[in-house]
């Protein structure tokens, strides 16, 4: 117990005496530095070694700074000399690095080193296109930027020649471009005709990838509309189509698949009725069922803000020209029918029938509607609902009306 | 003494095979299960984090008690999480027997009825329900460990000795961090009485018969005990406070100011009989008819102060039957605490005497003198219904979860993990809907994040905590409010970086569209996803609350450490004493163990009315049942019944109801209802219904049923008009035509352009390269306004697609005052077409909801409805706007094929077709009326969701009533601050889209004349259910 007492001791007093000798060493004496490398010009990548003739190597660092950001390096252990070496990631940057010897916290000697990009080795490009879609004509552009770097990633010198290259169809542009302030950039103006253009570039003998940008068609120009109808009667069934002509933009351009074109129909009571169609190779489909009943259409179809196209007329003739009504002896049963078409058929089903009663004062007192099947619609008045009396029903289908007055038993 | 042990191990080995094995068929599907493995998940994972980054935007784990949750996430270790879980569940079982028989020999000091009860325990209607049904692990856990304090507590309030107050307080410890419930209110109903109750032996002592214990008796006796009672009482409760210190914590920091969520324990159980079977009939079980016998028991001298705590908790547990609980507890209590819990204690405690009751039965003084009385043959017949009544009672409960689910069908998890894990999609959050719990299961197994969570206690985000509603996941079941607080988080998903949901219910594809979601791919366990463009990844720092170092240790070291203690100073006694061969000291309860004779027969006639009573009710109750649903004795019952059976989709039920002598088959009913799609037929709930009969006779009558329907998107109110019939006695009603509108073509071809985008194209993991990004399409606001309708602000405008690609736009609105604070910010739901073509136009409205405005409090309605928009009263009015729009290339949902004809004015109503001429049958079409004024000047925009589909080739008619827009102000209109993809409004398509006529919109406006507005225009969103 006594032995490690004394050894504790003995050792704190070895510490003490060990700080004190320290301490006095820097207080007394103001070490001189003389640097031994005066090299200011290097290349990228070169093994860069600061050295100076003093050998303190404790609490010396070498503190050096450039783009990528500031480090403190220690020295290499060497006999009577002082050196320090650069770091790769600092050796391989181009541009001004400084460095600033420290020792014990103060600033003793600093200097600065150029390294400028490493030429001779292989070149990179790096390069951007954008936006990468463009519209025919009209002086829309996409930006090429094209930066040439060394094999470290460090811009070449400004007036580095950039050969740019540019396909559209059978023509292939280049354009030799000269980099300022390390970057060097060219604007492609769209063509006028739509379509795919590939865009590289070379410097050095390297070639960047390959870029795209689409040259979409401009805005649609007026066009013209027409249709196609099985027949010109208005049975409410069959389909009408009305289709535009080819739309183009001001270039000849088809313009792009799925443009919206509307089709506003204005019938004879001023309605305006509405059908969409896309476009396919430019041209755009839109379908509407015939009306019901007699009609005079006015179609005039839109690109909104862009196109819009003729207006056309078209008559509907009455399908339905009459009907007959049939009422049971009670009254109960009515039939309506048989509806005949333009040809005498039956039309086809769904044919909207609606039924009013009214009262001997003219009051309306219930109304049903029903649909024809087989050219016929049948209404059947419950006991349970409308008493026996006298009725006034109004019929309507096909936009005509007919009344009777009825007996119900 | 050899007997009693073997009913013990009887009770042990048919408990642990019976409840051991069934628990893997039906813990996962309870309701708890799985949230409790979400925990254990997150403790297995991050020990001493309590901050968890998965629920809620984030939440704190230290809002449970941790200790079954850390517990399975231990174990978790050894073989996964569902081990863990299965294993604490069979310690929890074993716990509960053992538990019960202790309770028992405390109460009664008979280890025969100590035995009868542990086997009555194993079969106890309410532990099954609780085990099996609601999967209350924590709450099993710490009742059973309470119980297994009590005779410790006991020991050392009798005897002094402090050995027992050790142990009695680390038993409380280890209750206290597995549920904070149960102790709290375990000291006031069992641990109170119990007080009571050695008090009342210790004043027994010192007299010579039960009746000379008097008050002044008992309170000398009291003050004798006092100090052990107030040094339990104070050591237990520092236990309380000390041993989830940061429970406590964060329950002061994050008080549950949420909006009560309804609970089926708070209802009127006669009104909602569904919650009456499971919150009373289920727990009390056979227990029911014994009511008499365990009050008569309770109230005797010795278990007095049980017999209160017993009243007291079955009171607690009528829920909203009867005011008193409500009154007893305060608002504040009964709407937070979920009643049940005071039946599971009442259940409980009632066991000991249920057991004493069966050891009479079997072998004591009742058997005798039933036999006597009534016969041996009564008695084995009483006792066989007694047993079937039990045996019912577990069965029935067992296989509730098998005929009425509470969950959906288990999903397969592995395709979504695999999804979350690909091409960063955990980089967003994600919502699941249609899960169920299944949803903890989910997360537990993913490190991605949603905004959900299940656990609502924890819920932080205003969005949710002040909407009853549980979660997201299930909102369709809280009606609209549910579906309102699902709407704000599906129209603002960018605030929440929610960027996919995976569906597994399709009633919330509708909203999910209309609100400018898209369907992404269906995974192979058939869940939906969907996916919103134009979302932000989350960041990589979140925020969260951190609690200090010292807590975190608490949180994770005392829990264990409790088990720890409680399990060396109890277990190890035993074992050391056992080694040591010295007997075991005998409980000093055993001495007051009573000898059964003479079985009181008013009692036993007491209870024979009260069962017979019990039984009346039962089969009343049966009565009416069956009279409810008899459903053609009137015509209200069977038009009720017949939109019962439309809402169920039971389409037989609902034909029977149909006039027989009416033309109409069941197989021509069966097409005609399959060919119906649209809103009110594929994703509407039937919410309420009134009936208004005109012409009733006593044969026929007319009626018009007013119907009110509950949609992912809005309430739905129809009327049907109807014509009923008595047919032999029975009510029908006459089927309705259909319309039976013919296409005109069988084959018919369609053209169409469809786009396809790759995505990445590369396959890498880096981050997607810019050659893959698509140019965002450009988009021109044309016109844009800050109007005042009703009281409501709105922004309103119009957009079109000037590029060459299709667009998916959002919309995001913010609304500022004259000195331009932010007041609301917003985006737009379904007012507007959220996709579309080049050259297309949308008018657009976005209406500022609740969570929308900076201050929140002030501007929620108390309860939200989509129908009645509550005004918000602003000292601030907004006076400026800016609006960002945002187009992202859409490949999807473009369909625009669906005409607009036969258009019909009369006053104010427009009617009219939607013709379809393309080939996808549309589900619901959507109408987006824009109103202009004179000046062809846009001033409002409204909507109608039709209720019936469009199919191909075919009509739908439809009827418009015009708004009165008299009132409409309009504040601002101007283009200054609107933004599109970041650039100002101004500067788009100067290239692109030059020399805009601007003459064009005008052709598509329809003249007509209203109250305050000139023109209409119609556009049409359609809404496609099955893509094909």
């Amino acid at each position: 117990m006594k032995n490690l007492t004394i050894c504790i001791l003995f050792f704190i007093c070895i510490l003490i005496l060990e700080c004190s000798r320290q301490a006095s060493v820097t207080e007394n004496n103001i070490p001189s530095f003389k640097l031994l490398s005066p090299q200011e010009q290097y290349t990228a990548g070169d093994q860069i070694v600061i050295a100076f003739d003093n050998d303190i190597p404790l609490k010396t660092y070498l503190v050096i700074n450039n783009s990528i950001g500031t480090s403190a390096i220690k020295p290499i252990e060497n006999k009577k000399k002082l050196s320090f070496e650069i770091p790769e990631n600092y050796a391989q940057k181009s541009g001004v690095c400084y460095w600033s010897l420290v020792h014990n916290s103060q600033i003793h000697q600093t200097g600065v080193l150029n390294l400028v990009p490493n030429s001779a080795k292989e070149t990179r490009l790096e390069s951007y296109l954008g936006p990468r879609s463009l519209t025919a004509g009209n002086g829309d552009y996409s930006m090429f930027v094209i930066i040439p770097m060394d094999i470290f990633g460090n811009p070449l010198p400004d007036n580095t020649s950039i050969i740019s290259k540019v396909q559209f169809e059978n023509e292939i542009k280049e354009t030799t471009l000269l980099t300022k302030d390390l970057i060097s950039w060219t604007t492609i103006y769209s063509p006028k005709k739509s379509g795919r253009m590939l865009v590289s570039a070379t410097s050095n003998s390297t070639d960047s990838k390959e870029f795209t940008t689409i040259v979409y068609p401009a805005n649609a120009t007026n066009f013209e509309i027409s249709y196609t109808r099985n027949h010109k009667y208005a049975d409410g069934n069959q389909v009408i189509t009305f289709k535009t002509t080819q739309l183009k933009d001001e270039f000849g351009n088809s313009i792009s698949d799925g443009t919206l074109v509307t089709f506003i129909v204005t019938n004879s009571k001023g309605a305006k009725l509405k059908a969409q169609g896309t476009t396919i190779n430019g041209i755009a489909e839109a379908r509407l069922l015939h009306p019901v009943q007699k009609e005079i259409w006015e179609v005039k179809a839109f690109v909104l803000g862009a196109a819009e196209s003729q207006k056309i007329t078209l008559n509907f003739e009455a399908s339905i020209i009459d009907f007959e009504i049939n009422i049971s002896k009670n009254g109960r049963t009515i039939t309506i029918g048989p509806l005949k078409g333009f040809m005498k058929q039956l039309v086809p089903d769904g044919i909207p029938i609606d039924l009013k009663i009214f009262d001997t004062n003219d009051k309306e007192i219930n109304s049903f509607l029903t649909s024809s099947i087989k050219g016929e619609g049948t209404f059947l008045l419950s006991q349970d609902f409308l008493p026996n009396g006298n009725y006034k029903i109004v019929l309507e289908t096909a936009g005509i009306i007919k009344s009777r007055t009825v007996l119900l038993k | 003494m050899q007997r009693t042990n073997i009913l013990l191990i009887v009770a042990l080995f048919i408990g642990v095979a019976f409840h051991g094995s069934s628990i893997f068929f039906t813990l996962e599907t309870t309701y708890d299960a799985l949230i409790h493995l979400f925990f254990a998940d997150h403790y297995a994972n991050s020990w001493f984090e309590p901050w968890d980054y998965r629920w809620y935007t984030g939440f704190t784990v230290q809002a449970y008690p941790p200790l079954v949750h850390q517990s399975i996430g231990l174990l978790s270790h050894i073989g996964g999480l569902k081990f863990g879980m299965f294993s604490v569940a069979l310690i929890a079982i074993i716990l509960f027997i053992t538990g019960a028989y202790r309770f028992a020999l405390l109460l009664t000091g008979n280890r025969k009825i100590a035995g009868y009860t542990a086997l009555l325990a194993v079969f106890s209607s309410t532990f099954v329900e609780t085990l099996h049904i609601f999967g209350q692990l924590p709450s099993i856990v710490g009742l059973s460990v309470l119980l297994h304090s009590l005779p410790e507590i006991y020991l050392w309030v009798k005897t002094g000795r402090r050995r027992y107050l050790f142990t009695s307080l680390s038993l409380i410890a280890v209750t206290v961090t597995s549920h904070h419930v149960t102790p709290i209110f375990g000291m006031v109903f069992f641990i109170f009485p119990l007080l009571g109750m050695v008090v009342m032996d210790a004043a027994r002592d010192r007299v010579k018969t039960n009746k000379e214990i008097t008050f002044p008796v008992f309170f000398k006796e009291f003050k004798k005990l006092f100090w052990r009672i107030v040094t339990f009482g104070f050591s237990s409760l520092v236990l309380i406070v000390v041993c989830i210190l940061p429970y406590w914590i964060n329950s002061k920091k994050n008080p549950i100011t949420q909006v009560p969520i309804p609970h089926g324990s708070r209802d009127n159980f006669l009104e909602v009989t569904s919650s009456g079977l499971v919150f009373f009939m289920i727990p009390w079980g056979v227990l029911l008819f014994l009511l008499p016998y365990l009050f008569y028991r309770f109230f005797s001298k010795r278990y007095l102060f049980f017999g209160l705590s017993f009243s007291m908790l079955t009171l607690l547990g009528t829920g909203g039957t009867t005011p008193i609980p409500l009154k007893l507890l305060g608002e504040t209590a009964f709407n937070i605490l979920t009643l049940d819990r005071f039946t599971l204690w009442a259940t409980i405690m009632a066991l000991p005497l249920f057991g004493e009751f069966a050891y009479r039965m079997v072998e004591g003084d009742l058997k005798l003198f039933i036999q006597k009385r009534f016969g041996a043959v009564y008695h084995r017949i009483l006792g066989g219904l007694l047993i079937g009544g039990i045996l019912f009672m577990v069965i029935f409960t067992m296989s509730l979860g098998y005929f009425r689910p509470s969950q959906p069908q288990k999903i397969k998890m592995q395709p979504i993990l695999n999804f979350l894990n690909q091409d960063q999609h955990d980089h967003w959050r994600y919502l699941p809907l249609g899960f169920g719990d299944q949803m903890a299961w989910l997360s537990a197994q993913t490190k991605a994040m949603t905004v959900d969570g299940n656990y609502h206690s924890a819920r932080r985000l205003p969005e949710l905590t002040t909407r009853a509603i549980e979660r997201l996941e299930n909102s369709k079941f809280r009606g609209v409010e549910g579906i309102g607080s699902l709407q704000q988080f599906l129209t603002v998903p960018e605030k929440y970086n929610l960027k996919y949901i995976f569906s597994n219910d399709k009633f919330y594809d509708p909203i999910l569209y209309f609100c400018g979601w898209q369907r992404l791919q269906q995974l192979e366990n058939g869940i939906m996803v969907w996916e919103k463009l134009n979302v932000p990844p989350l960041p990589t720092i979140l925020p969260k609350e951190d609690v200090s170092i010292v807590l975190k240790l608490m949180w994770g070291i005392i829990p264990l450490l409790t088990v720890l203690i409680a399990f060396i100073i109890n277990i190890q006694w035993i074992w050391v004493r056992a080694l040591n061969s010295k007997p075991l000291p005998q409980g000093k309860f055993m001495d007051y163990a009573i000898s059964y004779t003479n079985f009181s027969k008013r009692l036993v006639t007491v209870n024979h009315f009260w069962a017979l009573l019990i039984l009346i009710i039962l089969s009343f109750g049966t009565y009416q049942f069956y009279i409810k649903n008899t459903t053609q004795i009137a015509p209200e019952n069977v038009v009720k019944a017949y939109y019962d059976a439309l809402d169920f989709k039971e389409f037989n039920r609902a034909y029977s109801y149909l006039d027989p002598k009416s033309d109409k088959s069941l197989s021509q009913y069966m097409l005609e209802v399959s060919v119906t799609d649209g809103i009110l037929s594929s994703y509407a709930k039937l919410d309420s219904i009134a009936l208004k009969f005109s012409d009733k006779s006593n044969n026929s009558a007319h009626v018009k049923v007013t119907t009110r329907w509950i949609t992912p998107l809005e309430n739905i109110y129809k009327d049907y008009f109807h014509t009923v019939i008595k047919r032999n006695g029975k009510w029908y009603i006459e089927p309705s035509d259909l319309n039976n509108d013919l296409p005109p073509d069988q084959l018919f071809t369609s053209n169409n352009t469809t786009f396809f985008n790759h995505g990445r194209r590369r396959i890498t993991t880096q981050q997607t390269h810019h050659e893959d990004i698509l140019k965002q399409p450009e988009l021109k606001i044309l016109s844009a306004k800050l109007v005042q309708y009703k009281g409501q602000y709105s922004l309103i405008g119009e957009l079109q697609n000037i590029d060459n690609v299709p667009a998916d736009v959002v919309i995001k609105g913010t609304l500022y005052n004259d000195t331009d604070k932010e007041l609301a910010k917003y985006s737009s739901k379904y007012h507007m077409k959220h996709k579309l073509m080049p050259k297309e136009t949308t008018s657009f409205r976005i209406d500022f909801e609740g969570i929308a405005w900076a201050s929140t409090k002030d501007t929620i309605p108390p309860t939200f409805d989509p129908d009645e928009f509550t005004p918000v009263t602003f000292e601030e009015q907004p006076t400026k706007f800016n609006l960002q729009c945002a187009g992202n290339v859409a490949n999807t949902d473009l369909y625009k094929e669906v005409s607009l004809q036969q258009l019909q004015f009369e006053k104010n109503k427009i009617s009219g077709i939607l013709f379809n001429s393309g080939i996808q049958e549309v589900t619901i079409p959507e109408l987006l009326i824009s109103y202009y004024d004179e000046q062809n000047q846009l001033i409002w925009v409204d909507h109608q969701f039709m209720t019936d589909g469009v199919r191909i080739q075919r009509q739908q008619f439809f009827k418009y009533e015009a708004l009165n827009l008299t009132d409409v102000k309009i504040i601002t209109s101007s283009l200054a601050n609107c933004f599109v993809n970041g650039l100002p409004n101004a500067e788009i398509g100067l290239k692109t889209f030059p020399n805009r006529n601007i003459a064009h919109p005008n052709a598509y406006l329809q003249p007509f004349s209203g109250d305050g507005f000139n023109f209409i225009k119609f556009d049409i969103n359609s809404y496609i259910g099955n893509p094909k």
